[in-house]
């Protein structure tokens, strides 16, 4: 990954952490918009959630926040729980790869 | 190497160009958003900076507007980064940045911030370009495309509304203004944008603002309460704030312009205290009337019965002509109250005035006067006492602003109505004649100038002043339905201006009053019996003594009721009613009807404490046979008697 964009390792390393850190800011606040099915919140934070992710082409968490922001502009969160859940397992795996990389 | 600045509100993104442009050894800046950017340019200097198109506090395309307009930044490198670059234009023309990258993965954007680097380096920061570097890496979603053109028609919203909108951070700092707050406040944006909202108040309006803040966050998220006035500038301004509930920190303020507002509820309130001060000047003047009716009345009594070499004879002369001053006092207050008699001809303004400066330059002969009339001066309608006594009281309140010497000018000429330019009132239309009259004299204050048509106010020592002269002026000058505007200054003197209709609408319908001519009546013989109607028992004890002694026979009672039932049990020896209007319970009107249902042919003489105008005046209208003004004297009242009943045989 550090290759891919252009810097050492470390620096890649620091740019995964502080998305991390964000993307799981956004998504406690993401859970609790869904809890108050305030869809115009919902949108606006998963709109944050996958425009950080498109730049680290994290696709995953990249379609499934596009999705939750498309169906919320609609004001449909059905589908939100299950998308949330698919990017927390993103976010996890990720922090289990950064683990095997120390 | 040279300072970069990075504007995002992303962590991730300022992080990225951070490590990427650190490593090529450029020192790097970076601000979450546009406010901490205009901080951060307070105090450096970048030669390149990296604005994000959509932020809060202060958004990317404001945030360069700023800079190119920021006297140490406008020669920047602007380099504008977008995430919404596929979804819709970019607007070049507003930002004029020198070029534009479309956010999307790292590893594209990393090669389009080098190249541009390069660029700006080469070109010694002035190359220009206006294609959007990166779009072919993304693609255009029309979902964003909706929610950018529903924001666009929220800021054209915005911009089109006549009061002024504002956006304030937690911190009280300005983040957006629309065009009508820039217009209100007078700033221009980048004046305006991260300024403390409460700094752009003078200090003495500063606490109110706080407070109401305070008030307003501490309402918690509950329907704000009523704005708060304050001043700005010279305008005056209401406002309303309301959180942003979302957010919880910011809030929008609310601005609008209630100068125009603030201007005519002064203009009611001002009329509405001298109206109401009116009806209690005439009706303090109706009850010294009476009491005048009964000192002037008993003392002509006791006059008549003594000889000439009485040695009290002449002290009752003393008490008739003390009495007589009173009643011009009294009749100044009716004037006022816009009750006084109204003799309505044709006036020559411009004769009166002469006459009157004559005879008031006589008495003060230190003042150096100048006139200049307008020879072609139209002529009006109006009271010709009344106007003689508002142009004399003019100049005497000049005289007594410059107690030794001084100037006084004074013009007349005609104006239309939209020639006419005053803040406190908007004349009618129509064609007016103005005397102005400028004295060079000590000058007024707002404060007294405020309050210099009320009655009783004055700035004279005791006993000098009766605060009632340029009262009776203001209310002459209502009466005639004109205007009266006045200019002063402390040490600058004052000027009067008044504008009187040409054609006015004047109160009640002028009659020639022939009631108080002046010539002696005979002494009338005893000719029946006069109902005396009056509630005041002093008066109905006076004047049924003048009565008799005019040789009538008197029945006086103090109600209504009780004058409907003697006039029907003794009809046939009445020759004449006096009935009092203004009585409790059944007033003269109502009695005057019934007696005129009982006998259409009844005579009636009103008198009253106030005068002819109102309801007196529509009482002769519909055949009540005379008018007295009280306080009356023997030899007014037995003219008046004479006039209705005919003279003693």
């Amino acid at each position: 990954m550090a290759e891919e964009l252009g810097l050492e390792e470390n620096d890649a390393l620091r740019l995964v952490q502080i998305f991390i850190e964000t993307t799981e800011q956004d998504l406690l606040l993401l859970e609790r918009a869904f809890a108050d099915q305030d869809a115009d919140q919902v949108r606006k934070l998963a709109h944050h959630i996958k425009g950080a992710a498109s730049n680290l082409e994290l696709t995953a968490i990249t379609e499934a926040a596009l999705a939750i922001e498309e169906k919320a502009r609609s004001n449909l969160l059905e589908d939100t729980e299950s998308r949330i859940a698919a990017i927390r397992s993103g976010l996890d795996s990720m922090c289990t790869e950064m683990t095997s990389w120390d | 190497m040279f300072e970069v600045l990075i504007v995002d509100n992303h962590p991730l993104i300022r992080e990225y160009i951070s490590t990427l442009l650190g490593k090529e050894g450029y020192t790097v800046l970076t601000a979450e958003d546009g406010l901490a950017a205009v901080d951060i340019l307070s105090e450096h200097h970048p030669k390149v900076i990296f604005v994000d198109l959509i932020m809060p506090n202060i958004d990317g395309q404001t945030l360069c507007r700023i800079v190119r307009r920021m006297p140490g930044h406008k020669d920047s490198f602007l380099v504008v980064l977008s995430a919404i670059a596929a979804e819709m234009s970019i607007p070049v023309k507003e930002c004029r940045a020198n070029a534009y990258i479309a956010k999307g993965p790292f590893k594209k954007m990393s090669v389009h911030i080098l190249d541009v680097m390069e660029l700006a380096k080469k070109s010694d920061f002035k190359a220009v370009e206006t294609e959007v570097r990166g779009l072919e890496d993304i693609h255009a979603r029309e979902i964003t495309k909706e929610l950018l053109q529903l924001k666009h028609h929220f800021e054209v919203v915005l911009a089109s509304m006549n009061e002024g909108i504002l956006e304030i951070n937690g911190e009280g700092r300005i983040v957006y203004v629309n065009g009508a707050a820039i217009g209100i406040i007078g700033r221009v944006e980048e004046k305006l944008l991260s300024t403390n909202f409460v700094d752009l108040f003078k200090e003495a309006f500063r606490h109110r603002v706080v407070s109401y803040l305070e008030e307003v966050r501490a309402a918690n998220g509950s329907p704000p309460s009523p704005g708060v006035e304050v001043q700005l500038g010279d305008k005056e301004l209401e406002l309303r704030v309301y959180p942003i509930r979302e957010d919880g920190q910011k809030s929008i303020v609310l601005l609008m312009d209630i100068t125009e507002r603030k201007r005519f509820e002064d203009q009611l309130r001002r009329s509405q205290r001298l109206e109401s001060i009116g009806t209690l000047a005439a009706g303090v003047a109706h009850d010294f009337n009476n009491l005048l009716t009964v000192i002037q009345g008993n003392t002509d009594i006791m006059a008549m019965d003594l000889q000439q070499t009485h040695p009290h004879y002449e002290r009752m002369q003393e008490i008739l002509r003390q009495v007589q001053s009173a009643k011009r006092l009294t009749g100044q207050l009716l004037g006022y109250a816009r009750k006084g008699r109204f003799v309505v001809r044709l006036l020559d303004f411009n004769q009166l005035i002469r006459e009157t400066v004559e005879t008031f330059g006589r008495t003060r002969k230190e003042i150096s006067i100048n006139v200049e009339l307008d020879p072609e001066l139209e002529i009006f309608e109006g009271d010709a006492g009344q106007i003689e006594q508002m142009i004399l009281n003019l100049l005497l309140n000049a005289g007594d602003a410059m107690p030794s010497q001084g100037a006084l000018d004074i013009q007349t000429r005609n104006v239309g109505h939209e020639e006419i330019s005053s803040e406190v009132f908007t004349p009618k239309e129509g064609k007016y004649v103005l005397i102005s009259v400028h004295d060079t004299g000590t000058g007024m204050d707002s404060g007294t100038r405020e309050r210099i048509f009320e009655p009783f106010f004055t700035t004279k020592e005791m006993g000098r002043g009766t605060g009632l002269g340029l009262a009776s002026v203001y209310g002459t000058v209502k009466g005639h339905g004109g205007y009266i505007d006045v200019e002063s200054e402390i040490g600058r003197g004052t000027t009067f201006r008044i504008y009187l209709p040409v054609k006015p609408a004047l109160l009640g319908e002028g009659r020639e009053d022939d009631l108080q001519k002046e010539q002696s009546a005979p002494e009338p013989a005893s000719r029946g019996t006069i109902l005396l109607v009056d509630d005041e028992q002093a008066v109905r004890k006076v004047a049924g003594e003048i009565l008799r002694k005019l040789h009538f026979d008197v029945l006086a009672v103090d109600t209504g009721e009780e004058a409907l039932q003697l006039f029907r049990e003794h009809r046939e020896d009445i020759v004449l009613v006096i009935l009092d209007i203004v009585m409790p319970a059944m007033g003269g009107s109502e009695v005057f009807r019934e007696l005129r249902g009982l006998d259409p042919k009844v005579k009636v003489l009103l008198c009253s404490g106030y005068s002819i105008q109102g309801e007196a005046d529509q009482l002769i209208g519909t055949g009540a046979s005379g008018f007295i003004q009280k306080p009356f004297s023997f030899r007014s009242l037995g003219r008046s008697i004479n006039d209705i009943v005919g003279p003693e045989a």
